[in-house]
């Protein structure tokens, strides 16, 4: 079959016991356990905004009754159960029966072709509200007969104070309700698909003002054979963006509304916000929401929030080891072998650069050494060091050592006064400070030796996880070439294991290869100030002295807090390529970062750039920089 | 052969790296599937990648890479799905273009107009029907056609057979009449249809032998006539009757010749029963940078050189005025494969199959085919 790992996009899955086996439950206790704890989920208006290929759709499709069906159907499969517990602890299944009646409506470009039509505001906003919440009670409906209810043992259960209402939508019986959602939207669609919009006075509209279900419904009930179901319903729109600016406000404002009884989910990429919102939404200081300015209505899920960014990278590492193997199951190569599981084949041990390269680098120490007159006995205290922390984390190897010698000795010569013309060289003076080595010299030593020798960097899976910034589907991007050049070697009767090396070639390939295929909009100007952070990163973490963090650590640019909130209203287009920047993954807004007793905001570049331009993977280290300085490299456009 | 196992046969053949096998693999796996394993003389086991394998045999080693590097970069391979769009285009496109056209003509109108004119809409329901389409071979896809066309074209109108009987034709005729309710109805319009031509000769060539016109075009000339000349059967086509020739498929060089050819023939074909011009069109033409040539292409022009056997050459290849078939029939030197069979102008290490077997003291190669062709004269 084919690569599982490059057929992403759950909407290819036609069939839910083909989209189940995929589907790993982290995500939603990772973004939804909390707010469904919090009773919000369900009660309030949830808005779930996540770049591409981040799960919405994913989520949505599983949230559907007929897919929560099909899973229960099959719980017995060892592989659900923990989609199942999930789900249960979600609340979306209780005693082994799902509780809600979830039912998918995308949002297509249909919807936003209301919004060209030369009516008034108020009339295009009712024509598509009527038209949406038909299409969600077929929704709702045909889920329940996709699961062998029929009509007639459909009913709903009505709001106390909706008796008028409850007329105009059918009734309350399974039958009448789906023939009128069906009658409206016949009628509505035949407005939205003519070829010349209908003047204003031939539209009949007062079928479809009077077609409130969501203000009516407050569950639903299935009776098969004397027992009753109650269902709460759920309706998820997906792929909200597509909606005019003003549409999708309104529709949101439409659906905070606290009487619905009603469930109601707006999936949507960060594109239909204002770059206000993008990059404020998550500052402290900020208390509007999306959109809506009272924040209590709504109830915001961001699937790639920057609170516990540590507990994220780690739960995202298990997520996507969880979802390698469930794709690798697919894929004969592997399942025959009995291979299941990506760190079976994805080598940790790192290759050493080659016997000359490393005579060179040592003789480049050796330069130093002597050129600034550092004694032997300093030398060998420092490698005294070295040793130690080397043997300490398992990982001695001899280019390592070299280069973090290097590293200490710049910083050594930075830390003792100038030795003058007439002094003895070889006399050994203390550091003001003194040197100590860490992880962050030793990660800064793998990237110098990276840049100039070309020794591994990415590999192993947790590098892997690491470069996808928590994306799932980056993360499948880039585990494809790893996966496809395994399954090679495997159909070439060669054992399935990669090396250091060959991670890290095909992993910087393939990154570059996602960088130069962007094309979402604005993507030439989210790759110049991508490019341009990225070089000045690269600049930095080559100094000899490895100054940042141990100098890997500058994989972002850092802005006063105070000074990137006033972007959105100083610097449009500035504020626009960041959003767009943000929303497609190039980017990661870091607000309110608290370093020398100021508070910054880090545009740190996402794991795909990192790997393109070679720097660490490790976070938290910046340049400080001014909103002035991401200006000029926009202005080299 | 499973197609693991074809795969790393190729890698060895090929012998490719672990690098080219992965980029490699991933394209042989993709365009198999996508494309060529649907070719019609495969069977299971045999298809693509492991006739592929197979092919590239026959090369010594290191002519493998110029023969895959042809099949990757040079060869055209016409899928059903590409043949079926260019069916399906044909009414809508051809046809009915036709039809709107000469119905606005004969009543002075616009042809953007015929939609709002009463009179055009009847006239063009009526010339529809006495619309005739004759495929010429299989590759005329009627099938397609038919089903494409529902309640356009009745299957009366549609018949597969270039040389039509006496009886066929009554047969043709009484239905027509009896669809207009019109005891004296003739054809108006009558198309025939082939898929690909790629000298233009199997549809209309000069014999200069024999001083006369042959092809498909003449022997549908010679059965109309037959019939008219029948007293049983009569006229057939009205005196302003048009004529028309359709191929889905056509080279440039293909093209031009029968467009030169038709030109010629006018003067020689001349009858009362006979349209004054063959209206011909075509659905693509292929560029005509198309065919392989010595400047462009010359490692792989020297491999068709070298591996080839004239056991294939028939005097019905003959016909296409070149002897050596090992660019083909006509020397057309093309490198397209249709999903139901090669076609002879194209290259010959493409579809030619023989033994090699020692003729005057000489042993040719063996060659082996990658889509093989099924020959119509054997």
């Amino acid at each position: 079959m084919a690569n599982p790992f490059e057929k992403r996009a759950s909407e290819y899955r036609r069939d839910d016991e083909a989209f189940l086996p995929l589907v790993t439950p982290d995500p939603l206790i990772t973004f939804f356990k909390k707010h469904a704890d919090d009773g919000k989920l369900y009660d309030q208006l949830s808005v779930i905004i996540g770049a591409p290929g981040s799960g919405k759709t994913t989520i949505a499709r599983l949230y559907q009754y007929s897919t929560l069906k099909t899973l229960l159907r099959h719980e017995s499969q060892i592989n659900f159960k923990p989609l199942v517990d999930t789900l249960t602890q979600c609340g979306a299944i209780k005693d082994r029966q799902p509780i809600l009646l979830g039912g998918r409506v995308p949002l297509e470009s249909e919807y936003r072709d209301f919004w060209e039509f030369p009516y008034p505001d108020d009339l295009k906003c009712k024509l598509m509200f009527a038209l949406i919440q038909s299409r969600t009670i077929l929704s709702w409906i045909s889920n329940l007969t996709n699961t062998g209810v029929e009509l007639d043992q459909i009913s709903i259960v009505p709001r106390g104070d909706a008796v008028a209402a409850l007329a105009a939508i059918g009734g309350i019986g399974g039958r009448d309700l789906f023939h009128k959602a069906r009658a409206i939207e016949e009628q509505i669609y035949s407005i939205s698909a003519a070829l010349l919009p209908p003047a204003i006075g031939d539209i009949d509209d007062e079928a479809a003002a009077a077609y409130h279900p969501f203000d009516v419904i407050e569950h639903f009930e299935i009776t098969v054979d004397g027992n009753t179901k109650v269902l709460r319903p759920l309706v998820i729109f997906d792929d909200a963006h597509n909606l005019h600016p003003e549409q999708f406000t309104a529709f949101r404002e439409w659906l905070a509304r606290r009487e619905l009884k009603i469930s109601r989910w707006v999936l949507t990429r960060m594109d239909a916000l204002s770059p206000e919102d993008v990059l404020l939404a998550q500052s402290e200081g900020n208390t509007t929401r999306p959109g809506l300015k009272d924040a209590r209505e709504l109830n915001v899920i961001w699937m790639q929030s920057q609170d516990d960014r540590f507990g994220k990278r780690k739960a995202f590492r298990k997520m996507a080891k969880g979802m390698a193997t469930r794709y690798l199951r697919q894929m004969d190569v592997f399942s025959r072998r009995g291979i299941s599981d990506l760190a079976d084949f994805i080598g940790t041990q790192p290759d050493m650069i080659s016997p000359s390269k490393l005579e060179t680098l040592a003789g480049s120490i050796d330069t130093i050494q002597q050129k600034n007159g550092i004694s032997d006995k300093r030398r060998k205290t420092l490698e005294a060091q070295i040793s130690e922390y080397l043997s300490g984390t398992g990982h001695e190897s001899k280019d390592v050592a070299l280069a973090i010698l290097s590293i200490l000795f710049h910083r050594y010569l930075n830390r003792v006064p100038q030795k003058g013309l007439f002094d003895d060289q070889e006399d050994d003076v203390e550091p003001n400070r003194p040197l100590t080595v860490d992880g962050g010299i030793a990660d800064g030593a793998k990237v110098r030796l990276l840049h100039d020798f070309d020794r591994p960097y990415y590999y192993n899976i947790d590098a892997l996880c690491d470069a996808s910034s928590e994306n799932a589907e980056q993360f499948l991007h880039l585990a494809s070439t790893l996966v496809t050049q395994a399954e090679t070697q495997l159909i070439r009767e060669k054992p399935a294991s990669l090396s250091s090396r060959d991670q890290n070639r095909l992993l910087r390939k393939k990154a570059g290869e996602i960088y130069r295929g962007w094309d979402f909009p604005h993507n030439r100007e989210v790759k110049l100030l991508a490019e341009g952070i990225a070089k000045q990163c690269v600049a930095k973490s080559l100094e000899g002295n490895a100054s940042l963090g141990g100098g890997a650590g500058a994989g972002a640019f850092g802005i006063l807090q105070e000074e990137f909130d006033q972007i959105p209203k100083k610097y449009e287009e500035l504020a626009r390529v960041l959003k767009f920047g943000a929303a497609y993954n190039a980017f990661v807004l870091v607000q309110n970062h608290s370093t020398k007793n100021r508070m910054w905001c880090q545009i740190e570049l996402c794991g795909v750039l990192r790997v393109h331009f070679g720097l660490s993977q490790t976070r938290g280290g910046f340049l400080e920089r001014k909103t002035d300085d991401l200006l000029s490299l926009l202005k080299q456009n | 052969m499973n197609q693991d196992l074809a795969l790393r046969v190729m890698s060895d053949i090929m012998q490719w790296d672990d690098d080219e096998s992965r980029k490699e693999f991933r394209w042989l796996k993709l365009m198999a599937r996508l494309k060529y394993d649907g070719y019609r003389d495969f069977q299971a086991g045999m298809r693509f990648t492991e006739s592929l394998a197979t092919w590239l045999q026959q090369f010594d080693q290191e002519e493998r890479k110029d023969a895959y590097r042809f099949v990757k970069e040079r060869m055209v391979y016409v899928g059903p799905g590409e043949v079926r769009r260019l069916v399906e285009q044909f009414f809508p496109n051809t046809i009915r273009q036709r039809i709107v056209q000469t119905v606005a003509s004969n009543l002075g109108i616009k042809p953007y107009t015929v939609l709002t004119n009463p009179d055009a809409a009847a006239a063009i329901k009526r010339l529809s029907r006495q619309t005739l389409v004759l495929g010429l071979s299989d590759g005329a896809r009627m099938d397609i056609v038919r089903h494409a066309n529902v309640g356009r074209l009745s299957n009366e109108q549609l018949v597969l057979a270039p040389q039509i009987d006496t009886e066929k034709w009554k047969d043709l005729l009484k239905n027509l009449r009896e669809d207009l309710e019109d005891p004296d109805a003739l054809f108006k319009i009558i198309y025939l249809v082939d898929d690909f031509a790629g000298t233009g000769t199997s549809f209309l060539r000069y014999k200069e032998k024999d001083k006369k016109w042959s092809g498909k075009l003449n022997r549908f000339r010679t059965s109309l006539f037959n019939a008219i000349s029948d007293p049983e059967v009569g006229n057939i086509v009205a005196p302003d009757w048009q004529l028309c020739a359709h191929h889905y498929m056509a080279t440039a060089n293909a093209k031009d010749k029968m467009i030169a050819s038709e030109n010629t023939a006018r003067k020689d074909m001349k009858h009362k029963n006979w349209p004054e011009e063959v209206h011909l069109s075509f659905a693509m033409v292929f560029d005509e940078k198309l065919p392989i040539s010595a400047s462009t292409d010359d490692a792989f022009t020297a491999l068709a050189n070298k591996y080839y056997d004239p056991v294939i050459e028939t005097k019905h290849t003959a016909v296409g005025g070149v002897k050596h078939l090992g660019m083909g029939y006509g020397g057309c030197a093309l490198p397209i494969v249709l999903e139901h069979n090669t076609p002879n102008n194209s290259v010959a290490l493409l579809w030619a199959e023989t033994n090699g077997e020692t003729k005057d003291g000489v042993t040719p190669p063996a060659m082996r085919p990658l889509f093989r062709r099924r020959q119509r004269h054997v």
